[in-house]
């Protein structure tokens, strides 16, 4: 399977209402036999968002790895080199411990995660979940990376076809820029929380998921817990942990 | 539109910006060489036609004073603009031939001392985009072979800036997208700042960056900026 033929075969699915990176992950996951497949958007700082799932598992490890700040996904973007785990429940190889327990937790057993850049631009990852550990043999990789492609094409598709309207020079398309405002209490937290504690935004980001994976919450409860005033995070309670 | 016309398009808009890109204009003195030694001329010269239909010469085997006036000319009268409205080539223009027809082209092609000039169109499906102009100083003459190599020529240099174009492209709009990423990020951690130091809900605290950002000329995204590096605070926001 070529990138072109993906792209043939999604533009010619493709409906109004429904997001051509939701059909992307969609028929990846139906080739590649896969339990899920997400994409995510993202910048050097990591924040990503995500803009295109098969479904629920895969939206959930995606969302996850956000709040814990590590996972496949983060790693494939950061480094610019497809990553990932033949067994997620091999503790001898774990890499990112929280994603892996969560992954399991979700029926997941193997990730491949496969960046998604131009040149030396990074935009972020296409993650592909299976649910029995096990290498993807060399066929797979390439459609794997195949898929990677058309992610990219259908991305920049995206980008250059913002509605008129909405043509400020700072602008992302609704099917990007949605997925980037649902996260947009969690970077007004970090903000406000960076103020309140007096650090810089990386480290209020920090103290955000800290708390929030020692209360077992999502990110996005805290930082509205925050925002509202109904909850108070100083770096202490960090170093106290 | 159909995908055809996408790609003329998409050419056309070249010609407007292709004055600024270096690789484009290499690209195309290259060719502009090959072509003067594979056709036995003397002088070569590209010209593309920008989106209101001006000729701007892009790149010649030499810049000589008086070829880039003959070519710049050309926005007047002569071959080139010929080529450019019939699509088709049009060669072996003596200085005989070319006197009724195009006066000061004639004048300016016997000035610099070719015996004949020739223009070959860039074409895309069934637009030209521009052409390239051969010059001739002895009384060489093209043959349909010739003829053949000239277009085949003319067609790699359409490609070739297609593709360029292409990269090029893709290059920017990733760089955008990652621009309009991290301004939203800062955006949003901005607005969280000016909750916290103000006291303030989040419409206030965007309210007030995009209404000094309005008063002070700034974009919204560098003011955000200033804010999140606190070296602009909320006393300086709300000062009128």
């Amino acid at each position: 399977m070529t990138t072109t033929q993906i792209l043939a075969t999604i533009g010619a699915r493709h409906r109004d209402g429904q997001p051509l990176t939701d059909l992307l992950c969609i028929d990846c996951a139906q080739s590649l036999r896969l339990a899920g497949v997400g994409m995510t958007l993202m910048n050097d700082a990591g924040h990503q968002a995500v803009i295109g799932t098969s479904g629920t598992v895969a939206s959930r490890l995606e969302e996850i790895q956000f709040d814990l700040g590590e996972g496949p996904s983060l790693d494939a973007s950061r480094t610019n080199r497809t990553v990932g785990s033949d067994d997620l429940g091999d503790g001898v190889l774990l890499r990112w411990p929280a994603f892996a327990s969560a992954a399991l937790v979700a029926g997941i057993s193997a990730v491949t995660a496969v960046p998604l850049g131009v040149g030396g631009v990074r935009l972020g990852s296409l993650s592909m979940y299976r649910s029995s550990p096990g290498r993807l043999d060399e066929q797979q990789r390439a459609t794997a990376h195949a898929y990677g492609g058309a992610a990219v094409v259908v991305l920049l598709h995206l980008q250059e076809r913002i509605p008129s309207l909405d043509l400020s020079r700072d602008g992302l398309h609704p099917d990007l820029g949605a997925p980037v405002a649902y996260r947009a209490e969690i970077h007004q937290a970090t903000g406000f929380l960076a103020v309140r504690a007096a650090v810089g935004m990386t480290e209020a980001l920090l103290l955000l998921r800290a708390h929030a994976f020692a209360a077992d919450r999502s990110l996005l409860d805290v930082a509205r817990d925050v925002l509202a005033g109904r909850l108070r995070i100083h770096p202490k309670e960090n170093e106290d942990d | 539109m159909t995908s055809e016309q996408r790609l003329a398009r998409v050419f056309v808009e070249l010609a407007d910006t292709l004055v600024d890109e270096f690789d484009a204009l290499d690209f195309l003195s290259t060719l502009t060489e090959r072509s003067v030694e594979l056709l036995n001329a003397d002088a070569a010269g590209v010209i593309l036609a920008d989106a209101r239909g001006v000729l701007h010469v892009v790149a010649s085997t030499s810049d000589q004073a008086q070829l880039l006036e003959l070519l710049e000319l050309q926005n007047d009268e002569g071959p080139c603009l010929d080529c450019l409205q019939a699509g088709r080539v049009v060669v072996n223009v003596g200085p005989g031939d070319a006197h009724a027809r195009w006066p000061r082209f004639s004048a300016a092609l016997a000035e610099v001392g070719f015996a004949s000039a020739h223009a070959i169109p860039l074409r895309l499906r069934d637009s030209v985009v521009g052409a390239m102009n051969l010059f001739c100083t002895a009384g060489s003459h093209l043959s349909e072979d010739d003829v053949a190599m000239g277009q085949a020529l003319a067609d790699i240099a359409t490609i070739g800036l297609l593709q360029e174009r292409a990269v090029r492209q893709s290059g920017l709009i990733a760089e955008q997208l990652q621009t309009a990423l991290d301004n939203r990020v800062l955006i949003e951690q901005a607005k969280g700042v000016l909750m916290a130091s103000a006291e303030i809900d989040v419409d206030q605290a965007f309210r007030l960056m995009r209404e000094y950002s309005r008063r002070n000329n700034h974009a919204v995204k560098d003011v955000a900026r200033q804010v999140v590096d606190r070296t602009l605070s909320v006393e300086h926001l709300r000062r009128p």
